[in-house]
C-alpha cells in the first residue's frame, strides 16, 4: 500500500531541480512521478467512488504534467501545487464528461461543492472521534469544510491547498483560520444547545 | 439534540464513504456532546490549536482507513508510458523499470443518491491492467525484463514462493556458502542459483516456472507480494510467468531496459549478446536507445559490445530448438498457453512427463517431430496449427519463412510488383485475447518518425498489410481503434459474431494515411458473452438490498471489474447502456454485495463483468436481471 507520509512535501529546491532536469532526463521525471503518484491518486480516490475513475483522473493529471514539463512551463511555478490544481480540475472535467456514471457526491446544499468534496468530507467526518466535532463539521459552510478537508484530510501543504483553491498562500492561511474558528463556534453552539 | 442538527448529522452520515462505520449518534449519545474545553482555561489560539490537532488526528485515521494506494500495475504502466514519451523526446532513460509499489486495497464508496454500499470483499493488487504497459525504462547498463502478472486472480497478500522443483548439477549460494541445490527446497531473496555443465534447474515461482539451462546463473533479488525480482547473470533461462494478480515479474540482465506483456519468453545471456524469443504474448523492450516490442514468434538480439539491437521473426531453428520445444511441452503439460509453439504441439501420446526441461543442445534431435515449419511471424501469421507432427522424424528446420519471396531472380520481369508485407514497414507487435463478448487487441507503440495515428484492421482471413487508408474491402477498420496518441495501444473489438474467426493487423499511419508500420496478422475466434446465471436478491430492510452471484471464472486478462447496475426505469440495466446507478467491484472473486440507502420501489438489478481498455469496454459476463421491490 502506498501511503504518503504525513505532512511531507518534496523539498522545493530539489523539486525545482527535478523539474528543470525532467525534459532531458527521464529519471528526474520518474522521481517526481514516484513521489507524487500516491499523493495525487489518494487525493483523487478520496473524491471518487470508482477505482477506474480514480485511475483515469490520476493518469490524466500526470499526462498533463508531462505535457507541461515537455513544454517547460514550470520555470516560475511550483510543481506540486500545480499538480494538485490539475488533479482538482481533472476531477471537474471528468464529472462534466460523465456525470451520469461517475459516483461523486456533489449535491451539497448551499455553496457548490467541488466534485467529490462531500465524499471526502464524509470520510473525514467518519474518522473524527467526538460526535460534537462531527456535528459541527456538518454545520459548517461548504467553503470552510473544503478548507479543512484539504488541510487535514488531504494533508496538503499550504501552497498545495492554496493552488487547489486558486488563492494565495496567505489567503489560504486566513481561510483556514476562519474555518477553524467557525468550527469552534459551531462546537460551542452545539454544546450550548445540548445543555 | 436539536432536530435540525440531528438532520444535518443524518445527511452527513448517510454519505459516509470510508470503511470505518459511522458511530451511531442519537439521543442516547447526547451525553458525549460536551464543550471542547472548559471556558476560560484556554486562549482562543490554544483552543484552535487543540482543535487542529484533533482534526490532524482524524485526517490521519481517515487516510489510513481509506488508503487504497494506486494499483501496482496501473502505477507501473502509467510510469512506463510517461517515461516512454519523454524518452521519445530524447530524454535520457529513467532509472528503474518500475517503482517498488506494493499491492493495494480498494474501498467501495457510496454512490450518489444512495447510502453506504457494504461490500463483503476487497481486492488487493487487482487485475486491472493498464492498457498501455509500455517499456520500463531502466538503468543504464541494466537490462530489465518485467512482466505484470495477469495469469491469476488470487490476491497477492502473500509473497510469492520460489521452490526448487528439480535440479541436476545445480548449486545454491546462500549467505556466502555454496551447496548443492536440493529439490523441494525454498529459495529466498539473496539466493544465487548456478547450474553446472550438463545440469538443469527448475524453480517454481508461484504458479509459473523458471527453468535454468546448463551454465545459467540466476539471482533472486526479491520475492515480495508485488514483485518477483530476478537477475539473470549468464546462460539461458525459460521464464514461464504466472504470478499473483498485480504482482510484477522482473528479470534483470545487462544492457538496456525492458518490460513485457507476454507470459512466456526465453532469454539467453552470453558475453556477446542477449537474445530473447517471445513465445506467448508480447514483450516490450526499451532503453536509452531501444524501444520495441517482442511479440510471440519474434526474436530480439542485443549486441553487448555495440549496444546495437535488431529484431526479426524467430527462425525455425529457434522455435524448433530442443530447449524451446521441451519447455513448451512442459508448459503445455502444466496447462499453459504455448503461444507460437501451438503449431508444434506434440500429440498427447508423445508428450513427455512434466519434468525438468532438457538442456539446450541445438544439435540434439528433438523428442518429437517438428514436422510443420513455423511460419515467419512477420510475413505469415500461419493460421494453420493443423498438421500434427509425426512421431519420429528428425527436426528439419527450414530457414526459409513461408512467404519469403523466391531468392532466384526470374528472367521474365514481373510487370507488377508482388506485395511484400512488412518489407519496408515498421514493426508492431499485436497480442490478441479472445474474451467473452469481445477480443482485446493490444499492440506495441510505434516509436518511429512520421506517426499520425493507429487503427486496427480486421478481415475474415489472413491478409497483407494495406498500403494506405482505407483498407481494401473486405477489410474493415475496427471501431474504436483510431487514436492519435501513440501511447494508447489497447482496444477491444466486440463486432465479430461469436464463433467467427477474425484476423487483425495493427497499423500505424502517417498524416497522409499511408501505413508506416504494421503488425503481423493475428487471429482470434470471438466468444459470446458469458452468463453468470441468476442474480439472487434479498431486501432485508428499508432501502437495503443484498445481491449474490456466481463469480466470473474466466481469465483474469478478460476481467477488469464488476459493475453492479440498477435501474428503476428499464428492465435491462446495462453499464454500457441505460442504467440509473452503477457500483464497481474490483475483485473477480466477489460473489455478493449489500447495498443500502436505495430509494424504495421496484428496481431492476444486474451484475456485469467488464473488460476495460483505454479505447473501449466490453461486457464479458453478466447475470440475469433481478427485480426487487426495495422496501
Amino acid at each position: 500500500m502506498v501511503v504518503p507520509s504525513s505532512g511531507s512535501r518534496m523539498d522545493p529546491e530539489r523539486e525545482r531541480a527535478l523539474v528543470a532536469r525532467s525534459r532531458s532526463d527521464a529519471s528526474a521525471f520518474a522521481e517526481l512521478y514516484d513521489w507524487y503518484l500516491p499523493r495525487i491518486h489518494g487525493f483523487v480516490a478520496r473524491r471518487t467512488g470508482d477505482h477506474a475513475t480514480a485511475e483515469d483522473v490520476t493518469a490524466m493529471t500526470f499526462e498533463r504534467a508531462l505535457g507541461a514539463v515537455r513544454s517547460e512551463r514550470f520555470r516560475n511555478e511550483a510543481f506540486g501545487p500545480w499538480l494538485y490544481r490539475v488533479a482538482a480540475n481533472a476531477l471537474v472535467d471528468h464529472v462534466r464528461r460523465s456525470r451520469r456514471t461517475v459516483p461523486l457526491l456533489a449535491d451539497a446544499p448551499g455553496e457548490e461543492a467541488a466534485p467529490g468534496d462531500e465524499r471526502a468530507l464524509a470520510a473525514f467526518a467518519a474518522a473524527v472521534d467526538r460526535d460534537a466535532v462531527r456535528l459541527a463539521l456538518a454545520e459548517l459552510a461548504e467553503g470552510h469544510r473544503r478548507v479543512l478537508v484539504l488541510r487535514f484530510l488531504d494533508d496538503l501543504d499550504p501552497d498545495e491547498a492554496a493552488a487547489v483553491l486558486g488563492c494565495s498562500r496567505s489567503t489560504f492561511a486566513v481561510r483556514l483560520h476562519r474555518a477553524l474558528r467557525a468550527l469552534r463556534g459551531a462546537l460551542e453552539k452545539g454544546a450550548t444547545d445540548a445543555a | 439534540m436539536r432536530p435540525d442538527l440531528h438532520d444535518a448529522l443524518r445527511r452527513l452520515t448517510a454519505r459516509l464513504a470510508g470503511p470505518r462505520p459511522a458511530a451511531p449518534i442519537g439521543r442516547e449519545h447526547q451525553d458525549r456532546v460536551v464543550p471542547l474545553v472548559p471556558p476560560g482555561v484556554w486562549t482562543e489560539d490554544d483552543r484552535l490549536a487543540r482543535l487542529a490537532a484533533e482534526l490532524e488526528s482524524a485526517g490521519r485515521t481517515a487516510r489510513a482507513d481509506t488508503a487504497a494506494g494506486p494499483d501496482v500495475a496501473f502505477a507501473a504502466g502509467l510510469r512506463a508510458r510517461l517515461l516512454d514519451e519523454l524518452a521519445a523526446d530524447g530524454a535520457v532513460a529513467a532509472g528503474s523499470a518500475a517503482p517498488s509499489l506494493t499491492g493495494s486495497r480498494a474501498t467501495v464508496e457510496p454512490m450518489p443518491g444512495i447510502g453506504r454500499p457494504i461490500v463483503s470483499t476487497s481486492w488487493r493488487g487487482g487485475p486491472l491492467l493498464p492498457s498501455r504497459r509500455t517499456i520500463g525504462v531502466g538503468l543504464a547498463a541494466v537490462l530489465v525484463v518485467g512482466l505484470i502478472g495477469i495469469a491469476t486472480t488470487r490476491p497477492s497478500a502473500d509473497a510469492p514462493t520460489a521452490s526448487v522443483v528439480a535440479a541436476t548439477a545445480a548449486y545454491l549460494e546462500r549467505d556466502g556458502t555454496e551447496a548443492t541445490l536440493a529439490e523441494g527446497g525454498d529459495l529466498r531473496a539473496g539466493d544465487v542459483v548456478r547450474v553446472g555443465p550438463g545440469g538443469t534447474a527448475t524453480i517454481a515461482i508461484d504458479r509459473g516456472e523458471t527453468r535454468l539451462a546448463a551454465g545459467a546463473t540466476l539471482v533472486v533479488r526479491a520475492l515480495e507480494p508485488s514483485l518477483v525480482d530476478l537477475e539473470q547473470l549468464t546462460g539461458r533461462v525459460w521464464h514461464r510467468v504466472a504470478v499473483p494478480g498485480g504482482a510484477t515479474y522482473r528479470v534483470t540482465t545487462a544492457a538496456t531496459a525492458w518490460s513485457a506483456l507476454g507470459t512466456a519468453f526465453d532469454l539467453a545471456v552470453d558475453a556477446e549478446a542477449i537474445t530473447g524469443v517471445g513465445i506467448e504474448g508480447s514483450v516490450r523492450v526499451g532503453g536509452p536507445d531501444l524501444a520495441t516490442t517482442l511479440g510471440a514468434g519474434r526474436t530480439i538480439r542485443l549486441d553487448r559490445r555495440s549496444d546495437g539491437w535488431s529484431t526479426a521473426a524467430a527462425t525455425s531453428d529457434q522455435l524448433l530448438d530442443p530447449w524451446v520445444r521441451s519447455n513448451g511441452t512442459r508448459d503445455l503439460a502444466l496447462g499453459f498457453d504455448i503461444g507460437i509453439l501451438t503449431a508444434l504441439e506434440p500429440s498427447p501420446s508423445t508428450r513427455p512427463e512434466p519434468t525438468v526441461a532438457t538442456e539446450p543442445t541445438p544439435t540434439e534431435p528433438a523428442p518429437t517431430s517438428p514436422a510443420p515449419e513455423p511460419s515467419n511471424a512477420s510475413a505469415s501469421p500461419s493460421p494453420a496449427p493443423a498438421a500434427k507432427p509425426s512421431p519420429v522424424v528428425t527436426p528439419k528446420p527450414s530457414p526459409t519463412p513461408t512467404l519469403k519471396p523466391s531468392p532466384s531472380p526470374t528472367l521474365k520481369p514481373t510487370p507488377e510488383p508482388t506485395p511484400t508485407p512488412d518489407r519496408t514497414l515498421g514493426e508492431l507487435a499485436l497480442a490478441l485475447t479472445a474474451c467473452p463478448g469481445g477480443t482485446v487487441l493490444d499492440w506495441s507503440a510505434f516509436g518511429g518518425e512520421g506517426f499520425h495515428h493507429y487503427a486496427v484492421v480486421r478481415g475474415s482471413s489472413s491478409f497483407v498489410a494495406p498500403e494506405a487508408y482505407p483498407p481494401p474491402a473486405p477489410l474493415v477498420t475496427v471501431d474504436g481503434t483510431f487514436t492519435k496518441d501513440r501511447t494508447v495501444t489497447e482496444a477491444v473489438d466486440s463486432g465479430v459474431a461469436p464463433g467467427a474467426t477474425a484476423w487483425y493487423r495493427a497499423l500505424a499511419f502517417s498524416i497522409d494515411d499511408r501505413v508506416i508500420a504494421a503488425s503481423p496478422a493475428q487471429s482470434a475466434t470471438a466468444k459470446p458473452t458469458k452468463s453468470l446465471g441468476p442474480l439472487t436478491a434479498a431486501a432485508p430492510g428499508a432501502g437495503s438490498v443484498e445481491l449474490g452471484w456466481v463469480p466470473f471464472g474466466g481469465s483474469a486478462g478478460c476481467f477488469s471489474y464488476y459493475k453492479v447496475v440498477w435501474s428503476t426505469s428499464t428492465a435491462t440495466p446495462d453499464y454500457l447502456g441505460s442504467h440509473d446507478g452503477a457500483l464497481p467491484l474490483a475483485e473477480q472473486g466477489a460473489a455478493g454485495v449489500a447495498l443500502d440507502g436505495l430509494a424504495s420501489g421496484g428496481t431492476w438489478f444486474r451484475v456485469q463483468a467488464i473488460r476495460a481498455t483505454t479505447l473501449g469496454k466490453v461486457v464479458v459476463a453478466q447475470t440475469e436481471v433481478a427485480f426487487v421491490e426495495v422496501p
